[in-house]
């Protein structure tokens, strides 16, 4: 009797175990930050003139997609603030250093999102952004979310922008000066499925 | 940008005030116990340094998020009481039980309190972190290292500066200490780190208005050798702490931080042969020649690295 059971049960067993598995697979794909097709740039006002550009070389994420149930997707970012690049190297000593990005106490800028939502051609990120050891909960709209295979390769590619006041995050007075108070991040970034 | 006319202000702000705080308290304490004079020499220089920070718009915020809240909200409060327990004794009398015991107690305390300045310093930073996450810069045994060897120098400065108060040199000393904490601001403005910088600024007023209101009331009521132990504890602690953060969160070079901690040192000069021999005053003046010189070479050399890397942003930025 033990011994029928067994052999009805276990494949019945490894049935479901496939099924369940499936279904995570075709619902929910993960990818990888593609560092070489991505970039976060950012801008702030100088003398209220013109604009200063810069960018963090250094970026790493991990996004889950589910396109059945898009509540259940997630979103995070994790940017070295060391890599900071303005394309004057004296500039970005300055801002490694306590005074704007604090880099040896806060080394990661991070966000994490806690809630996904559809909107027209992208998704409502609301999250939590880490920077400067200081954390807001800020709403983005991430734009794209097409996918395609390349050589084998699934990827899907996201488009952002988002304004901040460095003074929120609790960066030094006397840094906010000839540079503006606020900065607009700008984050296009291509994932690679694991 | 660094407005110098605010520094100003801050300096002299925390000089006025610690002067009047203390010269008032030490005329009023005269005749009280002295663990109760120091303890009121202490909320004094408090007193001072509050308007100086406060010029400058230095908020306190609990808990600390960087090292110069830490070392304004941990490292200079545990500093004062370290150095008030240290000059406290009880009963006043070498053979008695109770004096050897608070001696012990006095030093212990110190110690774990020089062990610990850089580890409060670096907290949360990425010296400390792990090595698994890919943030540390470096090997655990390395910051080990450093911050025994920061102990290190902390303790050999602590005993140095203590010696030569006692042979008589405690004046110099602590004109030496104030020339370096305000080298020490100048030196890491121009590195970058401006709030970092203007942190020493209060310190060198408060300390220079304490150090004047000790003396002039010692001239009315007699010197107070033990409260300017405690100033010289204090000034070789915040110096080491100011240098500490310069060096591990700004862009000072450990020649830099060096040759400004171990300037006031150069104090030992004239107790060696063949300056002990001249006239107290001639003394006083290589002491301070010394100290002055050291504290020059490095802000030259500090002054011609701001003109080549720094100049072309800020004139690009007035423009």
């Amino acid at each position: 009797m033990l011994r029928m059971m067994t052999l009805v049960l276990k494949p019945l067993t490894l049935l479901l175990t496939c099924c369940i598995g499936a279904g995570v697979a075709w619902s929910a794909d993960e990818y990888d930050y593609d560092l070489v097709h991505s970039s976060v740039s950012f801008k702030a006002r100088h003398l209220d003139i013109s604009w200063i550009h810069g960018r963090f070389n250094d970026v790493s994420g991990k996004f889950i997609i589910d396109r059945d149930d898009v509540t259940k997707s997630s979103f995070q970012l994790t940017i070295k603030a060391e890599s900071v690049d303005t394309a004057n190297p004296a500039r970005d000593e300055h801002l490694r250093q306590p005074d704007y990005f604090d880099t040896k106490q806060f080394p990661t800028i991070e966000f994490k999102s806690t809630a996904v939502k559809a909107i027209e051609d992208g998704f409502e990120v609301t999250g939590d952004f880490t920077m400067h050891g200081t954390t807001k909960k800020i709403v983005v709209k991430l734009m794209g979310g097409k996918e395609i295979e390349s050589r084998g390769v699934k990827r899907v590619g996201f488009s952002t922008e988002l304004k901040l006041k460095r003074s929120d995050f609790n960066f030094d007075k006397s840094g906010i000066g000839a540079i503006g108070d606020e900065a607009i991040i700008l984050i296009d970034c291509e994932g690679m499925r694991k | 940008m660094p407005d110098p006319f605010q520094y100003m202000i801050a300096l002299l702000a925390a000089f006025t005030a610690s002067f009047l705080a203390i010269f008032i308290s030490q005329l009023a304490m005269r005749a009280t116990i002295p663990s109760l004079a120091r303890f009121v020499f202490m909320v004094g220089l408090v007193l001072g340094l509050w308007p100086g920070y406060r010029i400058l718009g230095f908020a306190s915020r609990w808990p600390p998020v960087n090292a110069l809240d830490r070392f304004l909200m941990i490292v200079l409060p545990a500093a004062m009481i370290v150095e008030f327990i240290g000059t406290v004794r009880v009963p006043d009398d070498q053979h008695n039980f109770l004096f050897r015991f608070s001696s012990f107690c006095a030093a212990t305390v110190r110690f774990a309190f020089i062990v610990s300045v850089g580890r409060v310093l670096w907290h949360d930073s990425v010296y400390l972190s792990s090595v698994e996450s890919n943030t540390n810069d470096w090997p655990p045994f390395i910051a080990f290292g450093v911050l025994l060897s920061g102990a290190a120098l902390l303790y050999v400065a602590l005993r140095s500066s203590m010696i030569l108060a006692f042979r008589g040199v405690s004046a110099s000393l602590t004109a030496g200490l104030v020339m370096s904490l305000l080298a020490t601001g100048m030196v890491t403005m121009l590195a970058g780190y401006i709030k970092g910088g203007a942190a020493a600024m209060p310190l060198a007023g408060g300390i220079c208005g304490a150090a004047l209101a000790l003396w002039m009331a010692g001239k009315k009521t007699g010197p107070a050798t033990s409260h300017g132990q405690f100033l010289i504890g204090i000034s070789v602690t915040a110096l080491f702490s100011l240098l500490w953060i310069g060096r591990f969160f700004g862009q000072l070079t450990t020649f830099d931080v060096l040759m400004i901690f171990l300037s006031p040192h150069c104090c030992w000069l004239s107790e060696f042969w063949p300056f002990r021999d001249y006239s107290n005053n001639y003394r006083m003046v290589i002491r301070m020649a010394a100290v002055a010189l050291i504290l020059l070479v490095v802000l030259f050399f500090k002054w011609q690295q701001f003109m080549q890397k720094m100049i072309p942003l800020i004139a690009f930025q007035t423009e």
